[in-house]
């Protein structure tokens, strides 16, 4: 059995497979500098973005080494569970941006969405925002470094610190030279590689393992329950994810997904780049529909890892268990089933475009979170707070250097992952801190006229601090001395498990969704409590900015063509998927 | 730093990203389908389902994407 950094050696064709990608995204970086002379293009891309290069680029910007890595690890460790990430979990969320919300951000010519709160409620609700985002796309970033690192080091042996350097660097200088538009065209690329680079691996395993339903009956045979979407959720017990329909439903499925893909600006750039608003919608719709299909490469894998893997002498077990400690041979994490099965299907040259399309999906990832720092670092902490008047050349010139700081900054708190068993789980509390409170302030300013400016920053502010202090209530366990608590982030105290989940062996996973629709519900409470005894704006000032003060937009041409339409298309294949899978 | 364009009655036009896409794909399609021919008889150890020669059948499918989009996106003479 190989141990750890040499599961495998890449041929010459790989490396130069390795080395051909690296010189084309500095390339394009390199091209696209001189199309991104203006504020306009630099951090909007120059709103000429048609639909489909907006809707990959969106889903492209999600779909990171972390997001396939994690969610395949997560469907090793729970089973079909993990699917949920892709129907419920995102897609209602998706269309919702795509026809309720994106005519606001467009209309609207915002920037960023901490600029709509800067519309809507004030200076104060955008620095805010503002800032909070900055601190938290960064620590993503370095998540994303880590795991992308990671993997380097088991399959190739890469030294962690120099892989995180070289891809860096490389990231750091294509947003510095293109901007937006240089992060969007690498997401389109990427997105193809990850396809290209990916796609064989459920399709030989499938094949090796006689088709789906073998795989579902393997799986059974392993370990049974696991095969089900639905079926197991009455009750956190009957599953490994220790998840309840409750948790799936509002918290995955209404708090952390609207909240990341609603209001994360990280997400809604890409489509606020779009040319128009009609493309902005269906670009935002296609967005949707490639999600769901992103299960195929994600789930189908972790759930290919239960039934092949274990079949072959290799077991998989939690990041913090006593077998990984011991280095005993035969013993990987969850987290390593995407590279073990690419290990095992692909020779040389797939395996050189399966590592790119990883590099490519962590390289996308990170720049899209520089390209979204670097613009509400430039237009919402440093336009507003530091020089609020400056040439369009100044900002731009911000934004290149907010690049560079950016990533280094990000390298810095990488390192932050050791503490966590899963990757994701990292991502999930700082979603859970910042982006989901957002979302219920973003929300009823825009669908809600009688939402006031103090209801909007204190409302945000009262979700963030409740998120946080249900986080710290669960890591905050009884000290030797009776009386006496003491804060540690890598256990959790049953007990104050239990009073947020309703069950005291709740997963961190279920943890974190309960914690997620708590803090969507204190911030609701709290918005609507205090806009009922504040002074709301007059309506002349939220023209294109609430729901009934701003005009629809006539669609042209067939019914076929509308939006709405292929929402609805898309909402009835994600019934069908529910269905087929419960 | 590179002074800005002083003819701005010609802004270039912009490379279509599809045909970058073509482009990488061919690349890589070529670069794979003819990796599969050499190891046909010699499959690489560790590696499952090598009977099936996939790389050798997905380089050519990526070729055969590659050149579609190669060919669709190609920039045409201006009339």
């Amino acid at each position: 059995m190989s141990t750890p950094g040499t599961l495998l050696t890449l041929a010459p064709v790989d490396y130069g497979i390795i080395v051909f990608y690296f010189a084309l995204v500095l390339g394009i970086g390199l091209y696209l500098r001189k199309f991104a002379s203006t504020g306009e293009d630099f951090f909007m891309a120059g709103h000429k973005m048609t639909a489909w290069i907006a809707g990959l680029s969106f889903i492209s910007a999600n779909l990171s080494t972390l997001e396939t890595m994690g969610w395949s690890a997560m469907a090793a460790q729970t089973g079909m569970i993990g699917a949920h990430a892709y129907l419920i979990g995102a897609v209602p969320a998706i269309l919702f941006l795509g026809v309720v919300m994106m005519p606001f951000y467009y209309i609207s010519r915002i920037h960023s969405v901490p600029g709509y709160l800067k519309l809507r409620y004030g200076e104060a609700s955008r620095s805010l925002a503002g800032i909070s985002f900055a601190v938290m796309t960064i620590f993503v970033c370095g998540v994303g470094m880590f795991s992308m690192a990671r993997v380097l080091n088991l399959i190739l042996g890469w030294e962690m610190q120099r892989t995180i350097w070289i891809s860096s660097i490389c990231v750091a200088a294509y947003v510095m030279l293109g901007g937006l538009l240089s992060a969007i065209l690498n997401e389109v690329l990427q997105y193809f590689l990850i396809w290209l680079g990916l796609l064989l691996v459920p399709i030989l395993g499938l094949w090796e393992v006689g088709g789906w339903h073998n795989l579902l009956r393997t799986i059974d045979q392993v370990q049974p329950g696991l095969t089900h979407l639905w079926a197991t959720l009455g009750s956190p017990r009957n599953n490994p994810a220790g998840m309840d329909w409750f948790g799936i439903v509002f918290g995955q499925g209404l708090a952390i997904s609207f909240g990341y893909w609603c209001t994360d600006f990280l997400q809604v750039q890409r489509v606020m780049a779009a040319k128009d608003l009609r493309s902005a919608e269906n670009g935002t719709i296609i967005g949707a529909g490639l999600k769901m299909m992103a299960i195929v490469i994600v789930t189908i894998p972790g759930l290919l890892g239960l039934a092949v893997l274990s079949r072959n002498g290799i077991h998989l077990v939690g990041e913090g268990s006593p077998e990984l400690q011991q280095h005993l041979p035969g013993y990987h994490s969850y987290n390593d089933v995407l590279p073990l099965l690419m290990c095992r299907y692909l020779g040389p040259g797939l395996l050189g475009l399966g590592v790119t399309a990883m590099i490519a999906g962590f390289m996308s990832g990170m720049a899209g979170n520089i390209s979204a720092f670097a613009t509400v670092w430039t237009y919402d902490v440093y336009q507003p707070l530091i020089r609020r008047k400056a040439a369009d050349s100044h900002y731009v010139a911000v934004g290149r250097w907010a690049s560079v700081i950016g990533v280094l900054v990000a390298i810095a708190t990488a390192y932050v992952c050791f503490d966590f068993d899963n990757i994701l789980q990292e991502l999930q509390v700082l979603v859970l801190f910042f982006i989901v409170p957002l979302f219920g302030t973003v929300t009823l300013g825009m669908l809600w006229k009688r939402t006031t400016p103090a209801a909007g920053f204190w409302g945000f502010l009262i979700g963030i601090l409740s998120a946080m202090g249900q986080w710290i209530w669960i890591h905050l366990l009884p000290a030797d001395q009776p009386g006496h608590w003491r804060f540690d982030m890598g256990a959790v105290y049953k007990p104050h498990v239990a009073d947020i989940t309703r069950y005291a062996d709740a997963g961190g996973f279920s943890q974190n969704t309960y914690m997620s629709f708590w803090a969507l519900l204190a911030t609701v409470v709290a918005v609507v409590a205090i806009s009922l005894v504040t002074r709301p704006k007059p309506d002349g000032e939220l023209k294109n900015l609430v729901m009934g003060l701003t005009p629809r937009e006539k669609i042209q041409g067939p019914w076929r063509r509308h939006p709405v339409f292929w929402a609805g298309v898309i909402s009835v294949v994600l019934i069908a998927v529910n269905l087929y899978l419960w | 730093m590179e002074d800005a364009p002083k003819t701005p009655a010609t802004t270039p036009r912009m490379v279509p990203i599809w045909l970058i896409i073509g482009i990488t794909v061919l690349i890589y399609g070529v670069a794979i389908a003819v990796t599969g021919l050499v190891n046909w008889n010699h499959p690489a150890p560790g590696v499952a389902m090598t009977r099936l020669h996939a790389d050798f059948w997905w380089g050519l499918f990526m070729t055969a994407i590659g050149l579609f989009y190669v060919l669709r996106y190609w920039p045409k003479k201006n009339p």
